[in-house]
């Protein structure tokens, strides 16, 4: 092999890392909604600070229902660390305070993907998260924004 | 010996989580602990010369939705000491919620001001088995409820900068207990000082995750007792008092900071300043280390300023092991000086002939836990 093709083929390479790298980090979860939710695209941030509770409404002002899977769930980690920048023990531990000074209730938790598709058809204003391989017949995809 | 043990096998068999029914609509949640400590010679929280105090606590906190806007929180609380046992209602509110900016609260809430305010009696928010006592015990600052009305609200933006608030108008209850009425004369060792105040706090919350300060104030009168053969506005005397303070946290998942600065000024007690300085580290993922260094003086009219029932100062460590984020046992070691706090069974007399010992050194133990 030449310099040149060497040199050629290490570039294609590099170039072709960040797609490579790109697929490999698709993320492990899907964000649903209702059907009936307007939105198609939210910003992490509003996701986040509705999954947290520092925010409680939607645009239109009505009441959101955020809905977690449990605690030991890949999914539930996945979705805790890429959307709300934390563990799931961090998130437990602001919890914790959250509840015993009366401030706010976490979100139910759902110990399948089914109880949550369940949980997100039956309420309006609910969103949710489920694996990335769940069939989502029924609900509507959210596409997260940075 | 037979209630702690007791109360140990009641820890170890805890459920993992709260329990939640009816897709959020109803939660409940709980808390506890036990602690027994010993002590040098004075008595400190439940640290005396035999060993022989001990507690054990536990506490419901049951919490409903049963229409959006509307929830309702409930929270009994059982104590047993050496004393004897008691329940009582810690909380019993209704809150709307109007928006996140306003919420309204009517009923028995928790007494929103400071750090630990709220959660005066959860062991598993805190490094150490007990609040510090100036700020935190019986001196008059802090009380754990009051009824009546409160708002509170929160606004964030998606930068992290935010404000939350909290006022309130009600009736409180001090629990009081010092040793100055027994030596000095006036007024009663220990009992409930009811009072009505107004309060408020504002906490500050920034981009840097796990940091905020807060600022905490209240203003009111303490309510006097009624007597039947005082003419009407006779003889009525309802002190004023009033406090403010400052505070700070900074948490991580393996770092707590905390500090706080009150104040308190009173018609009848004169002035006090207290303050503490807490840190505690996980040096593995279950130990953790703590130390916190407290300050407590008052200056009521009619007392010797240099005498140490006056004061309060109190240096303590403690290492906890956590089995979990709802179970933690913490074996504490403290050094104290001053005895506003901390005196003995017999301090009238032992004031007297010069014996009280103004040093206290104790070592406490306990177990934590919450669901």
């Amino acid at each position: 092999m030449t310099r040149t093709t060497f040199l050629s083929l290490f570039a294609l390479a590099l170039l072709a890392l960040p797609v490579v790298a790109g697929a490999a980090e698709a993320p492990a979860f899907k964000i649903i909604v209702h059907p009936r939710n307007p939105h198609a695209t939210l910003k992490r941030e509003k996701v986040a600070s509705l999954f947290l509770k520092k925010s409680t409404a939607w645009d239109d002002g009505t009441t959101a229902r955020p809905v977690d899977l449990g605690e030991e769930s890949a999914t539930r980690r996945a979705f805790t660390q890429d959307v709300l920048k934390k563990s799931v023990a961090a998130v437990k531990a602001y919890w914790q305070q959250r509840i015993f000074s009366g401030r706010e209730l976490p979100p139910p938790e759902k110990a399948t993907d089914e109880e949550v598709l369940a949980f997100v058809r039956a309420n309006e204003s609910a969103i949710g998260y489920v694996s990335a391989q769940a069939p989502v017949e029924g609900v509507k995809l959210v596409t997260l924004a940075e | 010996m037979k209630r702690p043990v007791l109360s140990l096998l009641l820890l170890l068999a805890l459920p993992a989580g709260a329990a939640d029914l009816a897709d959020g609509k109803l939660t409940i949640n709980g808390f506890g602990g036990w602690m027994t400590g010993l002590s040098n010679g004075n008595h400190y929280g439940y640290a005396n010369p035999l060993g022989s105090d001990t507690m054990a606590e536990f506490a419901l906190a049951v919490i409903a939705r049963p229409v959006d806007p509307l929830t309702v929180y409930v929270q009994p609380y059982f104590l047993v000491t050496r004393e004897g046992a008691e329940a009582e209602l810690d909380w019993a509110y209704a809150e709307w919620r109007f928006s996140d900016l306003a919420r309204l609260r009517l009923g028995k809430a928790k007494m929103p001001m400071g750090l630990y305010g709220e959660i005066q009696d959860v062991g598993t928010m805190r490094p150490f088995l007990m609040l510090p006592m100036g700020v935190y015990g019986p001196s008059e600052m802090f009380t754990e409820s009051m009824q009546g009305v409160s708002l509170t609200g929160r606004v964030e933006s998606e930068r992290g900068w935010g404000v939350e608030y909290d006022a309130w108008l009600g009736n409180l209850s001090y629990h009081v207990a010092s040793p100055l009425p027994g030596v000095y004369g006036g007024g009663a060792e220990q009992g409930a000082q009811p009072s009505q105040a107004l309060g408020s706090r504002l906490a500050l919350l920034t981009p840097l995750e796990g940091f905020r300060v807060l600022v905490s104030g209240a203003l009111g009168r303490q309510v006097p007792e009624e007597d039947a053969t005082l003419e009407a506005g006779e003889g009525e005397e309802s002190p004023l008092f009033g406090f403010v303070g400052l505070s700070a946290e900074y948490m991580t998942p393996a770092l707590t900071l905390r500090a706080e600065v009150f104040t308190r000024m009173a018609e009848e007690d004169g002035a006090t300043q207290t303050g503490f300085l807490e840190a505690a580290y996980f040096v593995t993922e279950r130990i953790q280390l703590g130390v916190r260094g407290e300050l407590f003086l008052s200056s009521p009219p009619g007392i010797p300023a240099d005498s140490l029932l006056l004061s309060h100062r109190a240096l303590e460590g403690t290492v906890n092991y956590w089995f979990s984020r709802n179970l933690v046992f913490k074996l504490s070691y403290g050094n104290i000086y001053g005895n506003r706090f901390a005196y003995s069974a017999d301090y009238v007399a032992d004031h007297q002939d010069g014996s009280l010992k103004p040093r206290t050194q104790l070592v406490q133990l306990g177990a934590q836990f919450a669901f």
